[in-house]
């Protein structure tokens, strides 16, 4: 509604009787009399005697036109006076009555007290139905008052009473409907509200004739004289009508008279008692002087001096009333607190008096409440309005209610008043008081009437009427949850919010942005030391239009608002003391472990289409009924807001909309499951994880958006939305209602990011590979589809050359980059010890096919699964379900011996930020278009996943550990940007430079010299160097050196200058291809930097190797007789176990290179074989790596298959050398690249020295043990050509 | 010591008080003050412009033998405010609950069979209420001036109820009329005027 006019309409049907003459009577009120007593104070046994004067407070007359001529009957005409004396006795309630008839001064004073006395008990039997009195008045033909029959018919005919016979129990009904009619039916007084309460069967003081005693008028003598002949009779009479009048005058409450004490003579006595009663001088009154008198000018025409102290001055003779005194009215206003508590209005609250004319008295509070003023008892009525346009009442702790300008709100909300805005424009009626007593306050009209009664009291010093004032309280929580205090001290429950300013609207403007001009704001909390229960009162003071109509508040229509200055917190300093603090240093809001303490206020909340709790029966505030909003008009039941309800939008922090059936992947921030009761938390966190298979993500939440972009349903505290495959981080940002929003102030999720936009899909490599994104404040940054470039290490084997780091010559590789998921960092999840705990998160899209839809499989190499490895019936959702919750599992840990689950990456420097961030990686399956990986799920030999296109492919038991390792933990390696392992593995003849070219080994291997599981080497084991790259890109978004905790292993090697596109992990600090040296050397050489970790512990017990220079050798072999596989592995084995035997772990260097330093590095030496014409036996095939390749046994088509990729191996890696097994003929080198041995030389312990030519250490000649393989040697040929200043010394 | 001249609600006992003695008749019996108690019977009735000797102090001294306790009790005389109440048919109201406040004492009691309400007071009490009988009469304690007075005579007529015009002589008529009210109540001979006769009733019915 708007705001209320200025003019209270509540002065209709005022009771009228006091506003003077009809035209047949009048009807007013008395001066008022003020009793006062005068003592004297006694020490001896004197006394002071009080008795309170016997005085009317109104009066009422009719006139003799109402009466038949000369006579008792009143006529129907009398209906209005009757009205009015209806009305004057509702005026003046409980004043007794007594009937006074007058006669005028013509007849004998006899006659005319008996005709006089027969009007009074007319009106008298009238008022009280007495019918008996008329009766008797009827049958008793005093003077020549005779009623008759004539009179029973007039009243026979005015009442339609029929065709009755004037008998006496007809007149008794003709009576009695006459008397209805005439005074109306509704209209009686009980004998008992007369003065003398009827005690006297003949009517002593309460009726009586005072015969022509009290005329109001006097002839003059000459006037008298003029009037006395027979014709100027009816002109005298005339004349004298004003004489002729029956009076009532109405006692002061409480007066009881006895009739043995009531001076007035019963109606058919005689005139003695009132002579009694004359003035002193009351013969001379009556008697016709020189002038003619008129009571209302000489006041001393009546005789009676007991009826003209009656009398004196009553407007109905015509007297006039001196102007009532003011009626000092006193009143004290107080209000209902939210807690009950009745408060007064403050001190200077101003109240404007007014009339029903419109005149206004403006006064104002004084203390407690207290209002008094003097208000004109003509005005008859007042009402209270108010004029509070911008102020508020302000209640201190203790102390005195304050009156506040609204420029002093914001000072006095810091001061800790608790605050209420008083409405603009208001009045009592529009208001409720429902308390007010005062029987002269009408709470119907809402006003105090009857004040025109000289006798109305309105309170009264010390005892004003006490006004209540109902504010109409509506309790609203704002909740929230303290994100480091909210586990450990609240028992996972949200709190309210402190204190702070709410305003209300009664229709919500929609107006976007900040509605102005609120009809109500409090910012008064109930419950303030209970977090549990406190919410915040609004009051909602008018209730009704002035019109009376009910428009009742706060019902669905209203809107709730608050508003902070930008950057206001909630601070918590403790775990049960927050305060509302405006925070400006960027440094207090970057994050850090501190951090948490501040909660982030909306600078706009408003409750349009907010989802309400509570009271609010988790509606949309658009769908609430009225009943739910006022059912949080008490405070055990308040409407709930929470402030963490989460909006999905855009980067511009406009709500972004989702497809209705999609589902709310929601992140508990601890990424864990709680160790406190956080139900319907998966181990991963993910809140209200489902089992319903069919749905469309998985894993399968049940959180759903009825609001497409409104996630209302949350674990306390939420760090991240997935939806669609979109990530939505939810930490520092508030909607605003700009732009396209609909809800304002509630916790943004913010897509900073569109990761999934199209041409990213699998099959599709993604070039270039974006950048990363960071949100605003430094809480988030995600880099989607992140890789490494290591691969093309390979491509520079083909040529000869020497450099520090390598660099790709080849422009365009990103065909070759490995990787395909969103690396993220979500800062301030939690606090640990004192540190910032970060999370690390590394997401895979994966979308999972059964049919070879994209058709990438030869249609004749595919087959449906139907089958899983155990024989039982293969179900795709289990399979799914399998790898989405093993993978995490693995890669997360801790699971056994796989992984230990503690990886931490923390800052290298002990004074670094207290930060740590926790690896974490997550899986979901999503449609293929928003997918990083399209995995085939068919029957194939051997799984892979490409991380360059995005294409996997997958067979029964690779989606959970197994026999062979954790297939698919290990492809997510690839995913996750880890190159193979195992791929120059040099130990195991089964694997090695035969096949080199597989798309993801690292050259030069350092990281399959002790073979121990690993999981990017044997498919199981998780280490600290496979979240390096998470660290240096970790680095790079928040430029802190970062190392990988685990146990007691700190793992960190030099940061690379790319910060993570490579790592010193896998990537050579460098690289020498086709060095050549001495009389035959030609080698490989690799220079990696060992980070600590199990495996770098492993390679020597009781060592520790920071470098590691392998020294690769690549030798295809060439078998002249026996080439079964079965015959020459063990020769081969026999050899490459020879030379490990004498050089390895032998010599090791200090030195440094670029941003390398070693203390300790290892010079490592690889043969690598590659048998030219090995046959293909059962043996062989039975590897697995070669039926995954494709070879068949026997098969010549395999045969000439293997030939084919020897060449083509020897073409893309060309050997160093040929070592020819020969059977015969002349042995040792025949050319510098060709090698000649027998079998027998092969199997020699000494063969190790046609290696060490190969190297260019030349020891042919030399004895075992391989003494003259010097570590000068290794210095000068190996060592320094990647460290220049190495020093070579032999290793412990 | 000075004299007192004495304005509206002041009587003896409140001037005692004034000055410093705890029993006023060590003033009022004063010799100095001879002529007014031969002018106003009643020390707590005067009339403004009365003249009132204050006395000087006297010390006063008693023999005790030491070694003994002694008793001393104070001879002073309590202050009383008395009030029969009569309802308007001029009958006693007794056993009926009042209200008293004096000042910033409140009494709650009834009266006694005879209609009297008796509390002592402050010697210097002014202003009080009386609330009996469903009204609530202002008590100006200390201002009934003396009978023989036109105020005196018209403030008894008003504590009795039959006058209630002006605290001053501006309506004659209604004090004629109230005078003659009384004389025909009192059966005096009906004159109007405030006589003899009809102040030492006035005086008599009044209590003072």
């Amino acid at each position: 509604m708007a705001d209320p006019t200025d003019v209270p309409n509540n002065f209709d049907n005022l009771p009228a009787g006091d506003d003077g003459g009809t035209d047949g009577g009048f009807s007013g009120n008395h001066a008022r009399i003020e009793h006062l007593l005068q003592v004297g104070p006694t020490t001896e046994d004197q006394k002071n005697t009080f008795r309170p004067a016997i005085f009317p407070i109104a009066c009422w007359r009719i006139d003799d036109v109402r009466f038949q001529f000369d006579s008792s009957v009143i006529l129907v005409d009398a209906q209005p006076e009757l009205q009015k004396l209806k009305a004057l006795i509702a005026a003046n309630a409980k004043a007794p009555l007594s009937v006074f008839g007058h006669a005028d001064p013509v007849g004998s004073d006899d006659y005319n007290k008996f005709l006089s006395g027969r009007r009074a008990k007319c009106v008298y039997g009238l008022l009280t139905r007495k019918t008996d009195l008329w009766e008797d008045i009827y049958s008793d033909n005093e003077g020549g008052d005779i009623w008759g029959d004539k009179t029973f018919k007039m009243m026979r005919d005015a009442t339609a009473s029929g065709p009755l016979t004037n008998t006496k129990a007809n007149r008794d009904t003709v009576f009695a409907a006459y008397m209805d009619l005439v005074a109306g039916a509704d209209f009686k007084v009980d004998p008992g509200a007369f003065l003398a309460q009827g005690a006297d069967v003949k009517g002593k003081g309460d009726y009586q004739g005072c015969s022509e005693f009290n005329p109001i008028l006097i002839f003059s003598k000459a006037e008298a004289a003029a009037f006395a002949p027979q014709s100027k009779h009816d002109q005298r009479n005339q004349e004298n009508g004003p004489n002729r009048r029956v009076m009532i005058f109405l006692f002061r409450p409480g007066s009881v008279v006895n009739p043995a004490k009531w001076p007035c003579p019963r109606v058919k006595e005689g005139t003695a008692g009132c002579n009694k009663r004359f003035w002193s001088d009351g013969e001379k009154r009556r008697t016709n002087q020189t002038a003619r008198r008129e009571y209302k000018d000489t006041r001393d025409t009546f005789a009676c001096r007991f009826y003209d102290r009656l009398s004196s001055g009553s407007p109905c003779e015509g007297g006039t009333v001196p102007p009532l005194p003011n009626l000092r009215v006193y009143l004290r206003l107080t209000w209902k607190d939210p807690d009950g508590t009745f408060r007064p209005f403050p001190v200077d609250f101003p109240v404007i008096v007014r009339s029903p004319g419109g005149g206004e008295i403006n006064v104002k509070c004084s203390d407690n409440g207290n209002v008094a003023f003097d208000f004109p008892r003509v005005n008859q009525a007042f009402t209270l309005r108010f004029e509070t346009p911008d102020n508020y009442t302000g209640s201190p702790a203790s102390g005195a209610e304050k009156f506040v300008p609204g420029s002093d709100v914001d000072k006095e909300v810091k001061n800790g008043l608790r605050l209420w805005k008083l409405p603009l424009k208001w009045s009592l009626l529009q208001s409720d008081w429902p308390s007010v007593t005062d029987p002269h306050y009408n709470k119907i009209e809402a006003r105090f009437e009857g004040l025109q009664s000289p006798f109305a009291t309105v309170g009264s010093d010390g005892a004003p009427v006490e006004m209540q004032l109902d504010p109409h309280w509506n309790f609203v929580r704002l909740e929230f949850f303290d994100r480091v205090f909210g586990h450990s001290n609240h028992s996972d429950k949200r709190i309210g919010l402190p204190p702070q300013i709410l305003e209300g609207f009664r229709v919500d403007p929609a107006v976007k942005g900040a509605a102005p001009s609120p009809d109500t704001r409090s910012n008064w909390v109930v419950s303030l030391a209970d977090d549990g229960k406190r919410s915040q009162a609004l009051p909602w003071v008018i209730q009704r239009n002035l019109d009376k109509t009910p428009d009742v508040k706060p019902d669905a229509k209203i809107l709730l608002q608050t508003i902070q200055p930008k950057g206001t917190f909630v601070n918590s300093t403790d775990a049960f003391t927050r305060v509302l603090e405006v925070i400006a240093d960027a440094g207090r809001l970057a994050p850090g472990p501190d951090r948490l303490n501040l909660y982030d206020l909306p600078q706009l909340w408003k409750s349009t289409k907010y989802h309400t709790r509570g009271a609010g029966n988790n509606k949309w505030f658009d769908k609430v009924t009225d009943a739910e909003v006022q059912a949080g008009n008490n405070s055990a039941t308040p409407l709930v807001f929470s402030l963490d309800d989460i909006i999905l939008t855009d980067k511009s922090l406009n709500q972004q909309a989702v497809a209705g059936d999609q589902l709310a992947l929601i992140f508990f921030h601890q990424f864990a499951k709680p160790t406190f009761g956080g139900a319907n938390i998966s181990p991963e966190g993910v809140y209200k994880i489902g089992a319903d298979a069919t749905k469309a993500f998985f894993p399968y939440t049940d959180i759903q958006m009825p609001v497409k972009y409104y996630v209302h349903d949350y674990p306390d505290w939420t760090r991240l939305v997935i939806v669609n495959g979109n990530m939505y981080e939810a930490f520092a940002e508030r909607t605003t209602d700009a732009g396209a929003n609909e809800v304002s102030g509630a916790r943004a999720a913010v897509n900073w990011v569109d990761e999934v936009a199209a041409g990213k899909q699998p099959n599709n490599q993604v070039n270039p590979r974006p950048s990363p994104t960071k949100g605003n404040g430094n809480f988030f940054a995600i880099q989607p589809f992140f890789a490494q470039d290591i691969h093309p290490v390979r491509t520079n084997c083909l040529t000869a050359g020497t450099y520090q780091e390598w660099v790709s010559p080849v422009p365009s590789i990103n065909g070759f980059l490995i990787g395909r998921f969103d690396i993220t960092i979500l800062r301030c999840c939690d606090t640990d010890t004192g540190n910032e705990v970060s999370i690390n998160m590394h997401f895979f899209r994966l979308h999972f096919d059964f049919a070879n839809t994209l058709g990438l499989i030869p249609a004749n190499q595919w087959t449906p699964v139907t089958l899983n490895k155990d024989g039982t019936p293969f179900v795709q959702t289990d399979y799914k379900k399998k790898m989405l919750t093993n993978l995490p599992t693995r890669w997360n840990g801790p699971e056994g011996a796989f992984n230990p689950g503690d990886f931490l990456l923390k800052p290298q420097a002990a004074a670094g930020p207290k930060f740590q961030a926790r690896p974490f990686f997550y899986a979901q399956e999503v449609p293929n278009p928003r997918a990083h990986f399209f995995l085939n799920i068919i029957n194939i030999p051997r799984a892979n996943m490409n991380g360059s296109t995005g294409i996997g492919n997958f067979s029964t038991g690779n989606e959970a550990p197994g026999v062979d390792g954790f297939i698919a933990a290990h492809e997510t390696g690839h995913g996750n940007s880890l190159p193979d392992e195992y791929n120059e593995r040099w130990s195991n003849f089964s694997c090695s430079y035969e096949f080199a070219g597989f798309g993801s080994q690292v050259p030069g291997d350092p990281y399959s010299i002790v073979s121990s599981a690993l999981m990017m080497e044997g498919v199981n084991i998780v280490e600290g160097r496979y979240f390096w790259h998470a660290a240096e890109w970790i680095n790079g978004i928040i430029n802190t050196p970062l190392q990988v905790e685990s146990g007691t292993h700190k793992f960190k090697v030099p940061s690379h200058p790319s910060k993570s596109a490579r790592t010193f992990v896998h990537f050579p600090a460098f690289i020498e291809s086709r060095a050549s040296t001495g009389t035959r050397g030609l080698f490989d050489l690799y220079l990696f930097t060992l980070g600590d970790d199990p495996y770098r512990a492993r390679l020597k017990p009781g060592v520790v190797y920071d470098g590691l220079l392998n020294v690769l050798v690549k030798i295809r072999v060439k078998f002249d007789s026996v080439n079964a596989h079965s015959a020459v592995v063990n020769p081969l084995n026999a050899f490459i176990n020879s030379i490990g035997a004498q050089l390895n772990f032998k010599f090791v260097f200090s030195g440094a290179v670029g941003p390398m330093t070693y203390t300790n590095a290892l010079v490592h030496f690889m043969p690598r074989i590659l048998v030219e014409n090995l046959v293909i036996d059962g043996t062989l095939v039975n590897n697995g790596y070669l039926a995954g390749l494709g070879f068949n046994v026997p098969n010549p088509a395999t045969q000439a298959k293997y030939t084919t990729m020897v060449n083509a191996v020897d073409t893309a890696h060309p050997k160093h050398f040929l070592l020819h097994i020969v059977t015969a003929g002349p042995t040792g080198w025949n050319s510098p690249t060709e090698l000649r041995l027998t079998f027998a030389q092969l199997n020699s312990p000494s063969a190790w020295m046609w290696f060490a030519d190969m190297v260019g250490i030349d020891c042919s000649n030399l004895p075992i043990p391989a003494t003259g393989f010097t570590n000068a040697k290794v210095q000068s040929t190996l060592a320094r050509r990647a460290v220049p200043n190495a020093a070579v010394s032999t290793s412990a | 010591m000075p004299t007192h001249t004495v304005k509206q609600g002041d009587h003896i006992s409140s001037i005692a008080k004034q000055f410093g003695f705890r029993d006023f008749m060590t003033v009022w019996n004063d010799a100095g003050n001879a002529d007014l108690r031969k002018l106003r019977p009643n020390p707590n009735v005067l009339f403004p412009g009365d003249q009132v000797f204050i006395p000087d102090f006297k010390l006063r001294s008693e023999a005790r033998p030491t070694g003994a306790t002694h008793t001393f009790v104070l001879d002073a005389r309590p202050l009383e405010i008395r009030i029969v109440t009569h309802d308007i048919n001029d009958d006693p109201v007794p056993n009926s609950a009042y209200k008293l406040e004096v000042e910033a004492a409140v009494f709650k009691d009834k009266t006694d069979g005879d209609g009297l309400a008796k509390k002592t007071i402050a010697a210097d009490a002014v202003n009080g209420l009386f609330q009996i009988i469903q009204m609530e009469i202002p008590v100006k304690i200390g201002f009934l001036d003396p009978a023989d007075q036109p105020s005196g005579s018209r403030a008894r007529l008003t504590n009795l109820g039959y006058y209630w015009g002006p605290q001053d002589d501006s309506d004659p008529l209604a004090l004629q009329s109230a005078i003659e009210e009384f004389q025909c109540d009192q059966t005096l001979k009906v004159t109007g005027k405030m006589d003899q006769a009809t102040q030492d009733r006035l005086k008599s019915v009044h209590g003072c």
